[in-house]
């Protein structure tokens, strides 16, 4: 056990050592003797100390052991050693005392320093990530805000009379910040989200009614676009456990993908159900269909499949699904997708029910 | 507003009417007095409750803005106070619990009977004419001990069930896990405890207050306690013989009797 090649050290609930091996106080810089009968504290570091106090110590008295436990113990030089701690608690003749082995770790020490500072590095640049977006975003919808402003007072005709190319200048002067706005605002969304500042208020509300307020703000784009809208299952008493405002908006997001990537002619179906303590809602189209290689991408941020294929118009920046799912699993629940290249696609939004509903089946 | 009670798992026992609101300290959640509060049961209307972020609290309740400063955790107990409609609260707190009781009985003396302190330090990081114990560097290295066991935080800070053959009863608590905690929070709760510096909170206590300090305390050394006793108004200092920094898991018999006698006079 003295030259077991591993520190030992045997300390009482008061922290007093009991025993340390010859290994430990070698590692240490000590004599044997040197550290027997003094307070562990001894050993550690200042802010060690503190981890001793506030974690190691409460964990073995109630815990009885505890394993895998990274600590710094300080030499009698000054100089800081890693170490990794197994400890078990036990009785002798009425007496508790903690055993406590300890691993000299080197290159696991290099490994971890450098995971770490990697993962600070990830957490620092994403911080300045969604500070810049959100800079960039703001700086950008400022400008809009005068271009529609004054656009409105051109269509209105409050600067003058306006011929009919003049105004359908104006329009398309309108439509094109509208569509800008669109995208500057789902960046700030998803900045919001990422950094966990958007915030979800559940109650239990009619799926009905949400879908048939999303429905009717995507109607006069399914008719331009040639398209049939049909909806199975959607029944008033079917309630689900959402935000109504934030379930709207990601109905609305798939109900637009669906327009976008369906050709005239094809249908889009909503369809509702309930499984147990689930309700799911289901946006089907007869569309172009996804390429099951790239069913999980299209949930990323700023992902879009063969945007260019697709006109100006349709494409966008990427952010729509990725906003979608977040918000949905804020909700406690998910989006999902399946499909079938050449035939549509199915989004799924699974949310929990609205206990009522449970309690009642 | 999440509901204080469900936010903070809180926890309310005992068959006696005045309360006795138990406030965990850094690193642990309400298990920690668990050694304590049976002793209380009797006389005391207890209540326990975890800190956003550890034990059974609700993590998603966690204001990363709000928790910056001790005052959000202040706003807390605050809030169970009011949910409970609690009065004459006799408020014990641990280590950073302390400071937190501190700026809570500030900001509504009316609710509190007294404060009593378990190994309070106002500011733990040294001062010109001040002794807290520790350098900023050491307080980093704290920081730095629990980034690294983030890593490999399996059996460290996550539930844990311990089968221990020799003690079954202490498996049903264990099964509860102890000491659970969010490794993120955590970390955050200690840059906010180990920097913070509430001595200029002391002077406008109105409630009496007990101060309980450690024998050879290396987180809240005997200046400290010699120096809150000095700033704060109607206190009393008491000197344990008990060592640490946990006297009510080290040395629960006599940290009993200190909060008795106290409340007995």
């Amino acid at each position: 056990m003295r030259t077991a090649p591993c520190g030992f050290v045997s300390f009482g609930d008061d922290g007093t050592m009991l025993e340390v091996n010859d290994t430990l106080a070698a590692m240490l810089g000590y004599a044997r003797v040197e550290l027997l009968g003094w307070h562990v504290d001894r050993i550690l570091p200042p802010g060690g100390r503190i981890f001793y106090h506030t974690y190691l110590f409460p964990l073995l008295k109630v815990q009885q052991s505890v394993e895998e436990i990274y600590v710094a113990l300080r030499t009698k030089d000054g100089v800081d050693v890693s170490v990794l701690l197994n400890g078990v608690r036990r009785e002798i003749e009425g007496r508790f005392v903690s055993d406590c082995v300890c691993l000299r770790m080197i290159q696991r020490h290099e490994y971890e320093a450098q995971l770490l500072a990697a993962r600070r590095l990830a957490e620092e640049s994403s911080a300045a990530k969604a500070k810049f977006l959100s800079m960039i975003s703001h700086d950008l919808r400022t400008p809009l805000t005068a271009i529609s402003g004054n656009a409105q007072l051109l269509a209105a005709g409050e600067l003058g009379p306006l011929t009919s190319e003049q105004f359908e200048s104006v329009r398309e002067i309108r439509q094109a910040v509208e569509e800008q706005m669109m995208l500057i605002n789902d960046i700030l969304e998803f900045v919001r989200l990422d950094s966990g500042h958007i915030q979800v208020q559940p109650r239990a509300i009619s799926v009905a009614e949400v879908r048939t307020r999303a429905e009717s703000l995507v109607r006069v784009q399914i008719a331009e676009a040639g398209l049939r809208l049909t909806s199975h299952g959607c029944d008033d008493e079917l309630r689900v456990l959402a935000d109504p405002n934030r379930l709207q908006q990601i109905l609305l997001n798939l109900l637009t993908n669906a327009v976008k990537f369906t050709p005239p002619g094809g249908e889009i179906a909503v369809a509702c159900e309930q499984d147990g303590g689930r309700v799911r809602l289901h946006v089907r189209d007869s569309g172009i269909g996804i390429p099951s290689e790239h069913l999980q991408r299209i949930f990323w941020p700023f992902v879009q499949l063969d945007s260019a294929a697709l006109p100006p118009a349709r494409s966008g920046v990427g952010l729509g699904l990725a906003i979608s799912r977040d918000l949905a699993r804020a909700m406690g629940g998910d989006v999902t997708v399946s499909s079938t290249l050449g035939v549509g696609s199915t989004f799924t939004i699974d949310l929990p029910a609205a206990q009522e509903l449970v309690d009642s089946r | 507003m999440t509901d204080a009670l469900t936010r903070n798992n809180v926890h309310v026992s005992g068959s006696g009417t005045q309360p006795m609101l138990f406030a965990h300290g850094f690193g642990c959640d309400q298990t920690m007095w668990r050694f304590v509060t049976p002793a209380f049961e009797r006389d005391y209307r207890i209540v326990l409750f975890d800190y956003v972020g550890s034990g059974k609290s609700d993590l998603s309740a966690y204001d990363a803005q709000r928790y910056a400063t001790l005052d959000g955790y202040a706003q807390d107990v605050l809030e169970i106070c009011e949910a409970l409609d609690l009065h004459d609260v006799v408020f014990v707190g641990h280590s950073v619990s302390s400071m937190i009781g501190v700026l809570a009985a500030n900001r509504a003396p009316e609710r509190f009977s007294c404060l009593v302190m378990v190994g309070p330090s106002p500011r733990y990081i040294n001062d010109e004419g001040y002794v807290g114990g520790f350098e900023r560097a050491d307080i980093e290295g704290l920081l730095d001990l629990m980034d690294r066991n983030f890593i490999g935080w399996a059996n460290f800070l996550a539930p844990v069930i311990m089968k221990n053959d020799e003690r079954p009863e202490l498996a049903k608590e264990l099964n509860d896990s102890f000491c659970s905690t969010d490794p993120k929070i955590t970390r955050r709760f200690a840059e906010t405890t180990f920097f913070a510096d509430n001595r200029a909170d002391l002077a406008n206590v109105r409630v009496p207050s007990l101060i309980m300090q450690c024998s050879e305390d290396s987180i809240a050394p005997a200046e400290v306690g010699a120096y809150l006793h000095h700033s704060l108004p109607q206190s009393t200092l008491h000197l344990l013989k008990a060592t640490g920094h946990c006297p009510h898991i080290s040395h629960p018999e006599e940290t009993i009797q200190a909060i008795k006698s106290y409340l007995a006079a």
